[in-house]
């Protein structure tokens, strides 16, 4: 009989990782290939359009990079949180309320401050207030043990409707009608670069993403985060707290989804709007969820999600690309970024395991 | 070369073993299997007759278990011939080999928990489309009213004893209609008492004339059920005798390539201070039961206090409270002159209590990380291992060179993970970190449990050379002669209480026995 057999990879290699991945976007591409010239689309020219509206020009690569930010900063926090067990699923919360905070320094200051300074604190404003609401779901997991998953993605659903009264209520820009808040003034919107890039939340995520990285492998701390994170009963053992590391790793987390909010704010829109979480785009929940994947892709760790952040940030752009460009219809371009990210997800997998055709051979 | 495979075809139903008593059922010749960078079987030839116990002995990873998934079609060997009642074979999967009626017993169950036993057995041995309830159910009935095997088919699986689990695993191989039995490690899970079970089953089955297989690294087992023993060593093979000829000692020397000594040399050791007190100590179990009931002792310096009780009578809990692990309900812990009651896991640590906790694996280390990251994992917060905020990987590298020559943890290097490291070397790895930072108090459950004897003797030695420093231990186990040969004083539980406490030169094992079945010191004449 013909059986699959799996076993266990001791430690893959990168490059036997890289080419897994690799061949698993191939894969990806072919089977979305079928799909495409079943609907008369000429498979190799979308995946060009594809591949050159997210990295193909300047402007492209601008675009992208734009949405990369707000991928990288939640992305890299919640990278640190699922290494520690923290199941946050809160980000696009944690993202609207730093954004409303961010916005509220902004607008409702009652005293002058200095541009900069000002801007400092509309993202400290912004750290706080997603720092905190994460905080309030660990403090009550690790005191009453209420599940972090639903608490977090409850509080999403609460936040989404704080943000609705706002828009809709006090904060609604007079005589407009609209859901957004009247615009920052010039001094508090963030420069960019390429005309989209607002380069001072890039580099508050360069930042995070290196700092979380040596954080992880070289400090005390970050021991703590690993050991607890592959083996909760042994960190009991070796007398770290549990409550000590939830409520860090959810408090980096929440902060800094709380500031990718603040840079949409200032850097994109300019206005606290409807929709700032990112869930405007036509395939995309918000980038809250979606940088769940880029975590999980980046295989929790700080460097490969921002890797990742980029990559996914270019399938979002150049997919939206296919769409406007080439007609292609919505669906069969959220059906072939699926594919793309089931091919990613498996191939994940597959690094981690050997796969055999026939008889089981030697370990 | 292919020969007919007897057992396609006919319903898997119990006949007696068609080969005659004391015929070879099973030659293994020149069996070669080469695993990358290491050769698991050298040339290694083996043979059983119909209606034996062919004891299968060697250390962990002598090469036992890879020669028996040869011979159940799991690995295909290098080189080498396997003819099976004179009649040479190619065995190409676990199928193949159970149409040649060869069943395999792993050493750990491969069951479906919230199925019915006769469920897994019709997994297992049934080919029709539909549950063929009755049927299965009444073949059951019959072996295992044949062999004693008591089981009841629709009990689901969870609900068994591991006992009866085991029964559960060979009623599935015998109703496949196996008549060459390999058993690995059969033993490692049972009691006392479940052993004897077993052992009677498989001298009824060897009257029978089937064949049995039997490995494991137990002494006494080999020379209690076996007929004839083959002995490996780092994949070659020793020597088979025929058991009457062997005793403790020589097989002990063959499997491990030099003299064990069964007896410890225990140096006197002057005691001194106290160094842990348990007043009156009242915990709870997992179910909200009240598993420690008032159970008070001390420890002194340079001394060893064995806990001698059946597995389950409160042993896990009373450690768990005493390392911080557990809420004490009622009672005092002193620690060299201060209360400790209810403190968290990491004021003990801080306090120099070393613990070898039971569960190695699941407790006391984490797989995935390396093995140096594993020997830091309680001193990771002082120098020289860490500076501030950050770890000092230089000093990490040297320490775990260090240690793993000092304690002789065999592994490919300090970056390997823990988790691919062998039972002994993961509990030297274990026994290292908890031992070098000279703890005051060492608290060691079941250390030697499940290991082979050259790590055993590494293992005691090293709990000696913890009392020579002076260090007090607590010692836990369930083997009566290391708690005897090892304790200063023996303390024996029996559900939740201390029905006395001894010094192990005045106390018998009848008297311990005694003890152990609920009789307190005082009631013993």
């Amino acid at each position: 009989m013909l059986g699959l057999k799996t076993e266990k990879r001791a430690v893959p290699s990168p490059w036997v990782e890289l080419g897994i991945l690799g061949l698993s976007v191939v894969i990806a591409l072919l089977v979305g290939a079928i799909l495409l010239l079943m609907q008369g689309f000429n498979p190799l020219h979308t995946y060009s359009t594809l591949f050159s509206g997210a990295f193909g020009s300047f402007s492209a690569l601008a675009k992208t990079l734009t949405k990369t930010i707000p991928l990288l900063l939640i992305g890299v926090g919640l990278a640190l949180a699922f290494k520690a067990k923290a199941w946050n699923i809160g980000a696009p919360g944690q993202m609207i309320i730093g954004a409303i905070a961010g916005t509220g320094v902004a607008l409702f200051l009652p005293f002058n401050l200095p541009a900069p300074v000002h801007v400092a604190l509309m993202f400290i404003a912004g750290f706080a207030a997603g720092a905190g609401l994460a905080a309030l779901c660990a403090f009550l997991n690790c005191k009453i043990g209420l599940d972090m998953v639903i608490s977090t993605l409850l509080l999403n659903y609460i936040v989404l409707k704080l943000l609705w009264y706002l828009l809709f209520g006090p904060w609604q820009a007079p005589g407009v009608g609209f859901p957004y808040t009247t615009a920052l003034p010039d001094s508090l919107q963030l420069s960019t670069i390429a005309e989209t890039i607002h380069y001072p939340t890039l580099i508050i995520g360069i930042i995070a993403v290196i700092l979380i990285h040596i954080f992880v492998s070289r400090t005390k701390q970050g021991y703590e985060i690993r050991v607890f994170g592959e083996n909760p009963k042994a960190a009991e053992y070796a007398g770290i707290s549990r409550f000590k590391i939830t409520m860090l790793v959810m408090i980096v987390s929440g902060g800094l989804a709380g500031i990718a909010g603040v840079g949409e704010v200032a850097g994109v829109h300019h206005m606290l709007k409807l929709g700032v979480d990112g869930s405007g785009m036509a395939y995309v929940s918000s980038f809250g969820y979606t940088a769940i994947i880029v975590a999980w892709l980046g295989r929790r760790s700080a460097l490969g999600s921002a890797l990742a952040a980029f990559f996914i940030a270019g399938i979002l752009v150049g997919g939206y690309g296919l769409q406007t460009v080439e007609g292609i219809p919505y669906a069969m371009v959220s059906a072939i970024l699926g594919l793309i990210l089931i091919g990613l997800t498996a191939g994940m997998i597959l690094t981690r395991y050997k796969i055999s055709f026939g008889r089981r051979r030697s370990k | 070369m292919k020969i007919p495979l007897p057992g396609r075809k006919r319903k898997a139903i119990v006949v007696a073993p068609e080969a005659k008593i004391g015929e070879f059922v099973v030659k293994m010749k020149g069996i070669t299997k080469r695993f990358p960078g290491m050769v698991a079987n050298d040339n290694i030839d083996f043979d059983v007759r119909a209606g034996e116990v062919h004891a299968l002995l060697g250390e962990n990873g002598a090469g036992k278990t890879t020669l028996m998934n040869i011979l159940y079609g799991l690995y295909k060997p290098d080189e080498g011939e396997i003819y099976i009642r004179g009649q040479k074979v190619n065995i190409k999967s676990p199928s193949d080999a159970i149409n040649l009626n060869i069943g395999m017993v792993h050493q750990l169950f491969k069951q479906v928990p919230r199925h019915t036993v006769a469920e897994n057995i019709a997994l297992a041995s049934s080919h029709d489309f539909f549950f063929p309830g009755s049927k299965v159910k009444e073949k059951i009935l019959r072996i295992s009213k044949e062999f004693g095997l008591k089981v009841d088919p629709d009990a689901e699986v969870w609900q068994l004893s591991a006992a009866e689990q085991q029964n559960v695993e060979l009623l599935k191989v015998l109703c496949r209609g196996a008549q060459i039995l390999i058993l690995d490690e059969p033993t490692s899970t049972l009691t006392p008492q479940g052993k004897r079970e077993l052992f009677s089953r498989l001298k009824e089955m060897k009257k029978r004339g089937y064949a049995i297989i039997f490995i494991t690294h137990k002494l006494d087992e080999v020379l209690k059920i076996s007929d004839r023993c083959t002995i490996l060593r780092k994949g070659k093979k020793i020597k088979t005798i025929p058991t009457s000829k062997a005793t403790k000692r020589s097989l002990a020397r063959w499997m491990v390539g030099r003299e064990v000594l069964f007896k410890v040399k225990k140096k006197p050791v002057k005691k001194g201070k106290i160094v842990l007190e348990v007043k009156k100590l009242c915990v709870l179990g997992d179910r909200g039961e009240t598993a420690v009931k008032k159970v008070s002792f001390s420890i002194r310096e340079g001394e060893i206090l064995g806990i001698a009780g059946i597995g389950g009578s409160g042993q896990g809990e009373l450690v768990e409270a005493l390392t911080g692990l557990r809420k004490i309900e009622e009672g005092r812990l002193i620690l060299s002159g201060k209360d400790v009651t209810n403190v968290s896991p990491r004021k003990f640590v801080d306090a120099g209590v070393a613990y070898v906790p039971e569960k190695r694996i699941e407790v006391g280390l984490v797989p995935t990380m390396s093995v140096k990251e594993n020997l830091i994992l309680k001193d990771y917060r002082v120098p020289p291992f860490s500076k501030r905020l950050f770890l000092d990987r230089g000093a990490i590298n040297r320490s775990a060179k260090e240690k793993i020559s000092r304690y002789n943890v065999i592994a490919p290097s300090p970056d390997t993970p823990a988790g691919i490291l062998s039972g002994g070397n993961i509990q030297r790895l274990i026994l290292a970190r908890e031992t070098s930072g000279e703890p005051k108090l060492l608290i060691a459950t079941y250390p030697t449990y499940g290991l082979d004897v050259g790590s055993v003797e590494s293992v005691r030695e090293l709990l000696l050379k913890q009392r020579e420093r002076k260090s007090a231990i607590l010692l836990i186990s369930e083997d009566l002669d290391e708690i005897m040969m090892m304790s200063d004083r023996i303390a024996v539980m029996y559900e939740g209480k201390i029905m006395g406490i001894v010094d192990a030169g005045e106390v018998t094992r009848e008297e311990i026995g005694l003890m152990m079945t609920g009789t307190p010191l005082g009631e013993i004449s």
